[in-house]
């Protein structure tokens, strides 16, 4: 059983600060996801952890030991980088059988052993009908898998996954997304992976570290994530199309707390009132995702506790099983709307849309910091 | 602007061991661009999208068929007499210029004054977000601000009949991209541009086309609206190419049973009407080989659709996406994959029902690949 452990990490090129006093944890046989742009400081962190680039400040631990001082083979982990780093003069069989046959694990394998570690493990990459070939003469996909394959072959206390199905197809990708989350189950090895992908994470993770710049966001589950992004650069990028989000003021109305933005209106739950008036906040930002909006064109609709914005369909975009609408309304403020892509919306209909008093998100307008998270 | 019309086009390269090693990277294309709609040539890498654009831009020689802009046969001329604009997935600017000269460029060379030239570039380069930059040369630009420049170039000029972009938003963040697909399509409608446009993401063409154009290896596959290409896919390539999560795929039989007809795929048998039995024993499939294609969201679990088709499986995994689910059921070693609406219920290895209205199966010819419909 294996975790490991960021204390205050910090990483600088030159001037660069590329990783700003990271701390969090990785719990035993956890398959911990770092999520975020590119250049947030994803593969630095794995870099780090793999000990192929040191730590500016802060310490590692894995299994509670401290490795800042450890060279990268005395770690014990496996790391798939994103630029495949292959041996161009060995076939993907010996590319992949390469881990087992160094020096020190070479005796621990019989030649027999090694070609059904290698079959089993490119059966599943499906890439067993390329066993012969040369990395030169592989697709970029196709190298991807073979790295991934080098990595997943080993049992070491630590898997690093770095953007292992950025560059498959569609088909190939949803498949292996389900397919790695069971392997790494299976093997219980503790697992940290990459991606810019906000549903790979939220379909291959244990729990999510956000990342921005740096500098960390949010730590937890889906549903933590999903149910309270911790601040709007979360909103953003946990969904497509993107959190909405609306400025707003706050005013007293009759002893209750109302935020006003152009047209909408929303007493703030009590929960919140009591933060707001702590913290001596005036302003906030309202976000709502696009697919927890309802959408009618009945005029007495009003389905529970929450606020009614009416506008008109700009326009709409099918995406699939989807359709994204894009609602103006008479005060000039715009948001998306996600439906099934069955719903029937003319563009320039009149529609009613009702944001739920327990879908919406209240962030404080200069932090960017959600009210409900603090 | 102008309406463009492909007819019988092909495209011959000569292979390098002459004539007998002819690779035809086009196949007889025909279809027609409206004025002032918003067509996309859609298909994986070497589909010949690329050539059928370049041809209609005079870049590449027309081996056979005709092209005509407006009334005009435009096979013999030159580039810029054909009245484009331009915007390609390598940038080609000038490096020597800064980001601004390269925009006013093209404009310059049509003699417009330097007062039109400054409003016309400031309403672009608010659009695409590169007010900031145009003061840069090209070298000190990341992949996507050229591309955005890129696109900057070709959407300045006003006077062109048709606008051509190959892969214009490719190499950008999935962010960007979200932004950029929407703010293309209302400047499109707004400014009343013929557009054609090249890409290899169908989330893209469904998101922006009015009219999608998918090919394979050379040939047309299907030319419909998005929701053509998504509810009636014309056949296997379609089906599987449109929609993410991708169509399921159950290998069947056509079998008969007293009076009625199924289609047997592993236990489960999914009666076919008379009449649809009727069009298929006129079908060329001497081993009785088809597929029923169902899609991920035409499909519900755990409960029953009348009248529809139903069947229970295993449970293999749940990933949950926020506003989705996917389900994943295994029935012999095939994975059949459910997305559902928010969180899902299910377990792993849980014995559920999955069913579909009949409506939403597609079956299809497996030796021709051809769709089966009424």
């Amino acid at each position: 059983m294996v975790n490991v452990e960021l204390k205050n990490v910090v990483k600088k090129y030159g001037d660069l600060i590329a990783i700003n006093n990271l701390s969090f944890k990785v719990n035993s046989g956890e398959l911990m996801v770092l999520l975020g742009p590119p250049g947030a400081g994803k593969s630095s962190t794995l870099k780090m952890v793999a000990g192929v680039e040191e730590v500016t400040s802060g310490e590692i631990l894995i299994d509670n030991e401290l490795v800042n001082n450890f060279d990268p083979a005395d770690r014990d982990v496996a790391m798939a980088f994103e630029t495949y780093a292959l041996y161009p003069h060995l076939s993907v069989f010996e590319n992949i059988a390469f881990p087992l046959r160094a020096p020190k694990r070479s005796r621990l394998f019989s030649e027999e052993a090694v070609k059904e570690k290698v079959l089993e493990v490119a059966r599943f990459l499906e890439i067993d009908m390329l066993l012969e070939r040369k990395p030169k003469e592989l697709s970029g996909g196709q190298r991807q898998r073979v790295a991934l394959g080098r990595c997943l072959i080993r049992d070491p206390k630590v898997f690093l996954l770095d953007e292992p199905i950025a560059h498959l197809d569609a088909k190939l990708r949803h498949r292996l997304r389900r397919e790695l989350k069971k392997w790494q189950q299976r093997k219980g090895v503790t697992t940290l992976y990459t991606t810019t992908d906000y549903l790979e994470a939220f379909s291959v993770a244990d729990r999510i570290v956000i990342l921005n710049r740096g500098i960390l966001q949010q730590v937890g589950s889906w549903e933590e994530i999903y149910n309270r992004p911790a601040n709007t650069f979360v909103g953003t990028i946990v969904s497509d199309p993107p959190m909405n989000y609306f400025d707003g003021k706050l005013v007293m109305d009759g002893g209750k707390m109302l935020m006003q933005a152009k047209g909408i209106s929303f007493y703030l739950p009590s929960l919140i009132e009591e933060k707001v008036r702590q913290m001596n906040i005036s302003e906030v930002v309202l976000g709502i995702f696009p697919s927890k909006i309802l959408m009618s064109r009945d005029e007495n609709f009003m389905p529970g506790s929450g606020t009614i914005v009416d506008g008109v369909a700009k326009f709409t975009e099918l995406r699939g099983s989807r359709k994204i609408v894009f609602v103006q309304t008479p005060q000039d403020l715009s948001f998306t709307i996600q439906l099934p892509a069955e719903a029937k919306v003319q563009i320039g209909e009149k529609v009613r849309c009702f944001f739920g008093e327990d879908e919406v998100q209240i962030f404080d307008k200069q932090s960017k910091i959600n009210l409900f998270w603090v | 602007m102008a309406e463009v019309r492909v007819e019988h086009v092909w495209k011959f390269y000569q292979g390098e061991k002459g004539a007998a090693q002819r690779v035809e990277a086009v196949k007889d294309a025909t279809f027609t661009c409206n004025d002032k709609e918003f067509l996309c040539l859609l298909g994986p890498s070497g589909c010949g999208k690329t050539s059928t654009l370049r041809m209609i831009a005079g870049l590449e020689t027309i081996s056979r068929g005709d092209i005509y802009i407006g009334d005009k046969r435009v096979n013999d001329l030159l580039p810029k007499d054909r009245m484009l604009a331009m915007s390609f997935e390598s940038y080609a600017l000038y490096p020597p210029m800064t980001i601004y000269e390269n925009i006013a460029f093209p404009l310059r060379a049509r003699n417009w004054s330097e007062e039109r030239i400054r409003e016309r570039i400031k309403e672009v380069s608010e659009l695409l977000e590169i007010q900031d930059i145009l003061s840069f040369r090209p070298a000190k630009l990341s992949g996507g601000e050229q591309q955005r420049v890129s696109l900057a170039r070709a959407l300045v000029r006003e006077d062109a009949q048709v606008t051509l972009m190959d892969e214009p938003i490719s190499h950008l963040d999935a962010q960007l991209k979200a932004r950029l697909r929407i703010d293309l399509k209302r400047v499109q409608r707004e400014w009343g541009l013929t557009v054609i446009y090249v890409t290899h993401d169908q989330l893209e063409a469904l998101s922006m086309a009015d009219k999608v154009v998918v090919m394979n290896l050379g040939e047309i596959q299907q030319v419909g609206t998005p929701e053509d290409l998504y509810q009636k896919p014309a056949n296997l390539f379609v089906a599987g190419f449109i929609g993410e999560p991708p169509m399921n795929f159950l290998p069947c039989s056509l079998m008969k049973d007293r009076d009625h007809f199924y289609l047997q795929f592993s236990q489960f048998r999914f009666e076919v009407d008379s009449d649809i039995a009727q069009i298929m024993s006129k079908e060329n499939n001497p081993k009785n080989s088809w597929i029923l294609g169902i899609r991920p969201a035409d499909m519900i679990v755990g409960s029953d659709v009348s009248g529809g088709y139903s069947f229970k499986a295993h449970v293999f995994s749940v990933e949950h996406l926020g506003e989705s689910s996917v389900v994943t059921v295994d029935i012999d070693g095939q994975q059949i994959l459910v997305e559902v609406p928010g969180l899902s219920s299910e377990k792993e290895g849980d014995l559920t029902l999955i069913s579909f209205g009949k409506e939403k199966a597609h079956i299809f010819n497996a030796l021709t690949g051809k769709v089966i419909r009424k």
